[in-house]
């Protein structure tokens, strides 16, 4: 049974944006990540997750019950932990206004502490404590209460790259401990695929994919999501489709890849810089590039090559110089194709391993 | 060469034409609390003498011992500590739930300006008479209590205390109120629990402000009070009717508070600066 339904939901500013028609379920014990550039309404979704805004339109059901608080807690983005109180009375206080009893509350403050990995002199205040310590404290008080979903907005983007890394670890071990449903939003792609059991990706207020990791991954719905979804992110190239369907016109050149069924003339082509290989390999799809700059990123190099008037970035180990000639190789099957004009996904007719 | 002509006079010589100049004012600030302090400890003789005493020949405690011995002394002063408290109290209260309103509505925020702004256009002296009228009628008038003007007083200082809270309470985050809201908390605990102990050193600047006003505040005081009286127009009477030692002593016991304020507040809102960093 799904602990969180949301049915076309919808929320409008005068400013523009807003959140255009949502609708998606979240199962128990999920990790759920909400993905999206900045302004595309993850944050708002959220806020209306938490009954902190109204909505314009639409449903938000938790586990049966309408949505308000009891049900949902909350990691801000700057913890939000009450400045004037220790961390102990930070934690302390949902128990407090619930009217727990002072040894019950100790119990319990002590027992969240642990499960957040909070190994601190409680008695100290949130401007003694470091950003990890701080963090460490919002998802004590998120959990002490047992709501049913935790919500999480950005809670790691105010902590430098290598806290961040260690963090994210002890975030998902977190959830897994907990047993939580966890509603995540980020901006941070690389987060959101190590976190995430299942994500929406968002844009302009509505959802333009969900599903694992993987299958955002494997299969994007979309040139958007295409883009969006990987580091380095996936190449796109604008190609026509020559008259007798058998083979790309992209760039000056003329690639021996038969166009899926259906297919507008007008195609994106995509492909993962990993797909990318310098290995010659005469069963797959050769293309002739100029390398217009390598840059040294310590195990590789981050390279930008040029086909015709596109570029495309993969990765190599091998140093590649300035103006070099060089032939890229790819498989036909990791190949994806987005229709030109509405940038969707057409899918291979008989779905290729 | 004539940029340097612009620029402050330097060097030893200007230097000490500084320190000169600066010694100057504070003689020139100094001198009429000397002066006071002078009358206030000397009899009335030598306060009048001509030319001027500037050292005082004979010390008297006469003075500041009446202060604390006539009736008509003591009572003021416990009237006007009595006053001031309640306007301190209201003021800082009533203040915080305004200054709260206009930090948190737009609407509160649009009525709170007009309100404020509307009532500096009023003069003081076109409500008085009314007032007093008014006092008088529903019984408010003269009352040794002097809760009437502790209620003047109070609407006086509402205002400023509002002004000085809206700000503060602007700068507590949004968010810790919505942690609050969500780890279940009602409107009124969340301002009771985060935002009046946030708002901690400016609700103790709004208090001493609005205290000030009301120990210093000498019309409606001379209007409303006129047998019941607080210590400005009582100082006023004493001045006037000639016995310049005993209201010297007076206007040196009223100075006190405002010392004491003086060293409260530099404190005070040096911990409002230090607590302004609240994530």
């Amino acid at each position: 049974m799904p602990e969180l339904v949301i049915r076309n939901l919808w929320r409008g500013f005068s400013s523009g944006g807003g959140l255009r028609d949502i609708s998606f379920e979240v199962e128990a014990g999920e990790f759920f990540v909400l993905l999206g550039p900045s302004g595309c309404g993850k944050s708002t979704l959220l806020r209306l997750i938490a009954a902190l805004d109204p909505a314009d339109r639409g449903a938000i059901d938790i586990a049966g019950t309408r949505a308000g608080h009891g049900a949902v807690a909350m990691v801000f983005q700057n913890y939000a932990l009450y400045p004037h109180m220790t961390a102990f009375d930070n934690i302390a206080f949902p128990l407090r206004l619930m009217k727990l009893g002072h040894d019950e509350i100790r119990r319990r403050v002590a027992a969240c502490a642990r499960t957040a990995g909070l190994s601190i002199d409680l008695n100290r205040r949130p401007a003694e404590l470091s950003g990890g310590e701080r963090q460490r404290v919002a998802l004590a008080r998120a959990i002490v209460r047992e709501p049913r979903i935790i919500l999480m907005d950005e809670p790691l983007s105010n902590l430098d790259a290598q806290l961040r890394a260690s963090l994210r670890v002890e975030l998902k071990r977190f959830q897994r401990d907990t047993g939580r449903t966890v509603i995540y939003v980020t901006h941070d792609q690389v987060e959101a695929l190590a976190l995430a059991d299942r994500l929406a990706v968002m844009r302009a207020g509505r959802i333009e994919q969900i599903g694992s990791p993987r299958a955002l991954y494997d299969a994007p719905a979309n040139e958007f999501v295409a883009s969006f979804v990987g580091q380095p992110p996936m190449n796109l190239v604008r190609a026509r489709i020559a008259p007798d369907r058998k083979s790309l016109l992209a760039g000056d050149s003329v690639l021996r890849i038969e166009p899926p069924a259906g297919a507008p003339d007008e195609v994106i082509l995509g492909i993962r810089p990993e797909d990318l290989s310098l290995d010659a390999d005469p069963a797959k799809v050769a293309i002739e590039t100029t390398i217009e700059r390598a840059e040294f990123s310590g195990a590789r190099f981050l390279v930008v090559a040029r086909f015709g008037s596109a570029y495309l970035l993969t990765e190599s180990v091998e140093p590649l110089h300035t103006s070099e000639r060089r032939r890229f190789y790819f498989e036909r099957s990791r190949i994806h194709f987005f229709d030109a004009s509405s940038g969707r996904r057409i899918p291979w007719a008989d779905p290729s391993p | 060469m004539s940029r340097r002509e612009v620029s402050m006079p330097h060097g030893a010589g200007a230097a000490f034409i500084r320190r000169v100049a600066a010694l100057a004012i504070v003689l020139g600030a100094a001198l009429p609390i000397y002066l006071l302090l002078k009358q206030a400890v000397t009899p009335e003789i030598e306060s009048f003498a001509w030319p001027p005493l500037w050292l005082p020949r004979r010390v008297t405690a006469a003075h500041l011992e009446s202060v604390f011995t006539v009736v008509e002394f003591r009572a003021a002063i416990i009237r006007s500590i009595a006053v001031a408290l309640v306007c301190g109290v209201s003021a800082t209260v009533m203040g915080a739930m305004m200054g709260y309103a206009m930090a948190r509505s737009r609407w509160g925020r649009r009525a709170g300006m007009t309100a404020v702004t509307a009532t500096r256009l009023l003069p003081m002296t076109a409500v008085a008479l009314p007032l007093a009228l008014a006092f008088i009628l529903i019984g408010l008038y003269d009352r040794p209590s002097a809760i009437g003007l502790a209620l003047v007083h109070s609407a006086l200082a509402l205002p400023m205390t509002a002004l000085v809270l809206f700000p503060a309470f602007l700068a507590i985050p949004l968010e810790l109120e919505e942690a609050a809201f969500l780890d279940g908390a009602s409107p009124l605990r969340i301002f009771m629990t985060i935002d009046l102990p946030l708002a901690r050193a400016p609700l103790a600047a709004a208090f001493i402000l609005s205290f000030i006003l009301s120990w210093d505040e000498f019309g409606f005081a001379l209007l409303l009070q006129v047998t019941n009286r607080t210590l400005p127009p009582l100082l006023y009477y004493y001045t006037v009717f000639g016995d310049v030692g005993a209201a010297s002593a007076l206007a040196l016991l009223m100075m006190i508070p405002a010392i004491c304020v003086l060293v409260a507040l530099r404190t005070v809102l040096r911990g409002a600066l230090m607590a302004g960093s609240l994530r």
